[in-house]
């Protein structure tokens, strides 16, 4: 199983540094094709990235933690 | 391309309709938050379709054309953190709600803080704010709307679209908003996934390429740091919006809500579509009321008329089932939170006057409004995000106090506010940012110097005991 550490690297980390600083600095260079800077065109990328990285944290974490099925008073303190 | 349209704003009144099923008689809480018994498919939905609003549909492409991909940076960058940060935020965010009963974001804070005036606040911060988003949902449905060229004044197609949000609601709350949002969220991504590829086929036919170099401004330093102070705002900011708190109350469990998001970011292959869209505009020159009308104008030129009516009935839609988000947020902060001590009924009815107030309101600020409708977006975000030191609060720390959170909301709102009115120069730092360091800093400062009396934050919460259970995988 993943560690705790693991899983915030994989899932937050490293779609946070896929998209800062990286396609800041990636815009300023002038690949472009088709016209569309290549910033853009890695941010296109970076869509299943950050799907990839979330499901990777799934398998290999959160599926095997136990469920969480809270019954909730939706009316406990209304009255006061 | 009229038939197509009404087909299927018809077959959305009959999916609305068919969410009532099994749920004839509403509490209040399953008229809002469907008692948290959705599914992760449901939820997906639900909250997908309150990610793509008519704002995102037209605004994006717009944004790209008026201003180049500076916009598209921060708004593609936020959304997609956004989705990343919700996969930790929000399984948190619905075991709070559970835990505390939550229908609104204001009642955990009120039941956590166990503070009145704070309710009051994050409550009144969330209507004030929510207010321009609803005009901006108005300000796009005029524009897909005047594209039917039906020859009926914009005012009366508008208020006709008010009716019809209304209408959803009336038959079954937030059960008919996940149902319409599948039709709505299916129609779009095949209406955009159509227009982009149509165009990227007619790419050179008649370009103008120079068009294309002479709207492409060089990203600055002043940009870049726009970019990525908006998408820091932001992307936390959108797990703290009224609606998104209300969809992941939805949530039958924590698990339901994080495979959920796991999936949501896939949702935006829309996005290097909608990019085609705009630079196919740019490459085009073609005769634009705004630069909101780059979408519905590229699909009328591109489209048989029968295609454009489903694009367009797809846009409409992103902008109704918004409106129902919206509404169900804004309805329940009233008759929950600012007015005290209503009956369940009560609420429930209280909550649709509400609504139907509201949707006239925007209707008239959509009349006499015509702002960019990502600048919209930006102010949305300055003020929802300030309740995040008091989100972090309810959720990982022990002593904070409800006085110091009221204090930084008010604080940032208004720092926020004032920077963006009278154009303070930031050197490219997003007003809603300066907002939230100053609201952080006073929070965290009292934290330290001044913490209130130990509360077991909800990430510490034990899951055992008289009301949690805690369900172990088979």
């Amino acid at each position: 199983m993943m560690s705790p550490a693991a899983r915030i690297v994989v899932g937050l980390v490293v779609p946070f540094l896929s998209v800062i600083p990286t396609v800041p600095l990636l815009n300023h260079l002038s690949i472009a094709p088709l016209g569309i800077p290549l910033g853009l065109l890695w941010l296109f990328a970076a869509i299943p990235l950050a799907s990839l990285c979330l499901a990777i944290c799934w398998v290999g974490h959160d599926r095997n933690l136990p469920d969480e099925e809270i019954a909730a008073d939706y009316d406990s303190g209304r009255e006061s | 391309m009229t038939a197509a349209f009404l087909g299927i704003i018809l077959l959305s009144l009959v999916l609305a309709a068919f969410s009532r099923r099994g749920h004839l008689v509403q509490k209040a809480e399953d008229f809002f938050v469907a008692s948290g018994q959705f599914n992760a498919v449901l939820f997906f939905f639900l909250a997908v379709g309150e990610t793509y609003s008519i704002g995102s549909i037209l605004g994006y492409p717009g944004g790209v054309y008026a201003g180049g991909t500076g916009a598209a940076i921060w708004f593609l960058g936020y959304i997609l953190l956004a989705f990343v940060v919700g996969y930790f935020l929000n399984p948190l965010i619905w075991r709070a709600g559970r835990i505390h009963g939550a229908v609104t974001l204001p009642d955990l804070f009120r039941r956590h803080f166990d503070s009145r005036a704070l309710e009051l606040v994050v409550a009144g911060a969330g209507l004030l704010f929510l207010v321009p988003l609803g005009m901006q949902q108005f300000v796009g449905l005029q524009i897909i709307l005047k594209e039917l060229d039906w020859g009926i004044s914009p005012l009366i197609l508008t208020f006709a679209a008010g009716v019809l949000a209304f209408i959803y609601i009336a038959i079954s709350g937030i059960r008919a908003s996940a149902y319409v949002a599948i039709l709505k969220d299916v129609l779009l991504i095949l209406a955009i996934l159509l227009t982009g590829l149509v165009a990227l086929q007619h790419w050179t036919d008649g370009a103008s390429a120079t068009t294309a170099q002479l709207k492409l401004a060089a990203p600055t330093l002043q940009t870049d740091i726009f970019s990525i102070t908006t998408i820091f705002l932001q992307c936390v900011g959108f797990c703290l919006v009224p609606q998104t708190c209300a969809y992941v109350f939805t949530a039958r469990s924590a698990k339901a809500v994080r495979r959920a998001q796991i999936t949501m970011p896939l949702y935006m292959v829309m996005f290097p579509f909608l990019t085609l869209v705009a630079y196919f505009a740019l490459r085009h020159p073609m005769a634009l009321a705004s630069s909101n009308d780059v979408f519905p104008a590229v699909a009328h030129a591109l489209l048989p008329a029968p295609m454009v009516g489903l694009v367009l009935a797809g846009a409409a839609l992103s902008g109704l089932v918004v409106l129902t988000g919206i509404c169900l947020a804004i309805g329940p902060l009233v008759s929950r939170n600012l007015v005290p001590g209503l009956s369940n009924d009560q609420q429930r009815q209280w909550s649709k006057l509400v609504m139907a107030l509201y949707l006239l309101l925007s209707i008239a600020g959509a009349a006499t409004s015509s702002q960019l409708l990502l600048t919209i977006n930006n102010f949305f975000y300055f003020g929802i995000t300030q309740s995040l030191p008091g989100m972090l609060g309810i959720l990982f720390l022990r002593r904070m106090r409800a006085s110091a959170i009221i204090t930084g909301i008010v604080a940032g709102d208004v720092v926020a506010i004032a920077l963006y009115e009278f154009a303070v120069p930031l050197y490219g730092v997003n007003a809603g940012f300066a907002g939230l360091v100053v609201n952080s800093g006073i929070v965290f400062t009292a934290l330290y110097f001044f913490p209130d009396r130990e509360r077991t934050p909800i990430a510490a919460h034990p899951l055992s005991g008289k009301n949690p259970v805690v369900r172990m995988p088979a």
